[in-house]
């Protein structure tokens, strides 16, 4: 076969012991917190090369001679969830977790933090192209599924430097590709507020940004990668069964008829569920719609609201988005 | 420098923390570990299992008592 097959790859990713230190590959124990390999459902992670043109003057009409800015590291590599495996990115984007529980039943909650870990990143294409990844930040997690969809993440990193590998980084401390259950949204229970169960919501679509960019001073390679603004989006298809949510959005209230100017917040939270052993939470205390658009639709189908809200700042002591996980994995 | 410690909040089988870069176990024989990194007495404070306690002072050192001198004795005229 001429060509190397692409569906021959997978990527890795341990917190590292302190930024400068790519991570030596470990197996998870249980008081050590290891490497987690993951399959590509989509997405990649590569060197990030940056080039600009000179802008000057010649005697003819071509573009300038091309240079290169900066390098680093940046992509996004995608995966389904599963509970082993996505307990660490969550770690990994909001700064903070804490483990709990004991064998059978481990609980990880993550919550949001102003310092994040510094993470390696590995791929392996074909089993030829093997790179390390350096210094690593989580920049963003999206998770996203829809009706009868498995739930999927997007891992957006940025970091300071790559290395292309002559070996698989994953055969000394042998690491497995995770092969778990795959969730899917029909384990979900979606409670909207928290503690009420509703059955009209048909997607869900978080996205958990820290707005890292890369710090350069005067060298190729970043000095660093550093985190900005966190915000925290997320979007919804709800069934238009009765006015409520409208009305609390556009009038004040579940019965309000006259146009408020008070912002109207809720909670919610989205259960992933697989027996009483695994599970991936979401939980927001507080978000605030921005957008509820009702259309009508010459088809005659039922109406579904595809509604956006932000999450908001929360007082000290609660997080603005946790993410819990049961699985049985001591620490991350 | 301050005293980070599980919370009431906690749950009691609680025993693996990490903030950022740090990660650590609390324990009934270690319930709590002190650090001078602000990012973490920070990211602490806000996280839900977890208390700041005050910052540690060193113990005031209390200066010994100045020798008092022994009164002269002067003798009597004679």
């Amino acid at each position: 076969m001429a060509g190397l097959r692409g569906n021959n790859a997978w990527w890795m990713a341990q917190k590292q012991s302190a930024k400068g230190t790519t991570a030596t590959v470990a197996l998870p124990a249980l008081a050590v917190p290891g490497a987690y390999k993951y399959p590509f459902a989509g997405g990649s992670i590569t060197p990030n090369r940056v080039f600009g043109k000179l802008a000057e003057t010649d005697a003819n009409r071509d573009q300038g001679v091309s240079y290169a800015k900066t390098g680093g590291v940046a992509g996004t590599p995608e995966a389904y969830c599963r509970d082993a495996s996505i307990a660490p990115l969550a770690y990994y984007c909001l700064g903070a977790n804490a483990d709990s529980g004991t064998v059978a039943k481990y609980i990880h909650k993550a919550t949001a933090a102003n310092t994040l870990p510094y993470v390696s990143v590995w791929n392996s294409i074909s089993e030829t192209l093997w790179e390390a990844f350096q210094d690593c930040v989580c920049s963003s997690l999206q998770f996203k599924t829809t009706a009868g969809e498995p739930l999927q993440v997007a891992a957006n990193f940025f970091g300071v430097k790559a290395t292309r590998l002559t070996a698989d980084p994953s055969t000394t401390a042998v690491i497995p590709l995770d092969a778990g259950y795959a969730y899917n949204f029909n384990d979900c229970t979606v409670e909207l507020p928290t503690s009420t169960p509703t059955k009209l919501v048909g997607s869900f679509d978080l996205t958990i940004n820290n707005n890292v960019a890369p710090q350069q001073t005067d060298d190729f390679s970043p000095l660093d990668v550093v985190v900005g603004q966190r915000t925290v989006d997320l979007a919804f298809d709800l069934i238009f069964e009765n006015l409520e949510e409208y009305n609390k959005f556009n009038y004040g209230g579940a019965s309000g008829t006259a146009e408020s100017n008070a912002l109207y917040t809720t909670s919610m939270k989205f259960k992933f569920d697989k027996g009483a052993d695994n599970a991936i939470m979401f939980e927001l205390p507080t978000v605030a719609y921005e957008t509820f658009p009702v259309t009508s639709n010459v088809a005659g189908t039922p109406i579904v609201v595809s509604v956006k809200a932000v999450a908001q700042r929360p007082s000290p002591g609660t997080s603005i988005v946790t993410i819990e996980t049961k699985n049985q994995v001591a620490v991350y | 420098m301050a005293t980070i410690t599980k919370s009431a909040d906690a749950p009691a089988d609680a025993f693996h923390f990490s903030i950022g870069q740090e990660s650590f176990f609390l324990n009934d024989a270690t319930p709590s570990f002190t650090t001078d990194d602000s990012d973490v007495i920070h990211d602490a404070g806000d996280h839900p299992y977890l208390t700041v306690g005050p910052d540690e002072e060193p113990a005031p050192v209390v200066a010994p008592a100045a020798p008092v001198a022994a009164p002269i004795s002067i003798g009597g005229k004679n």
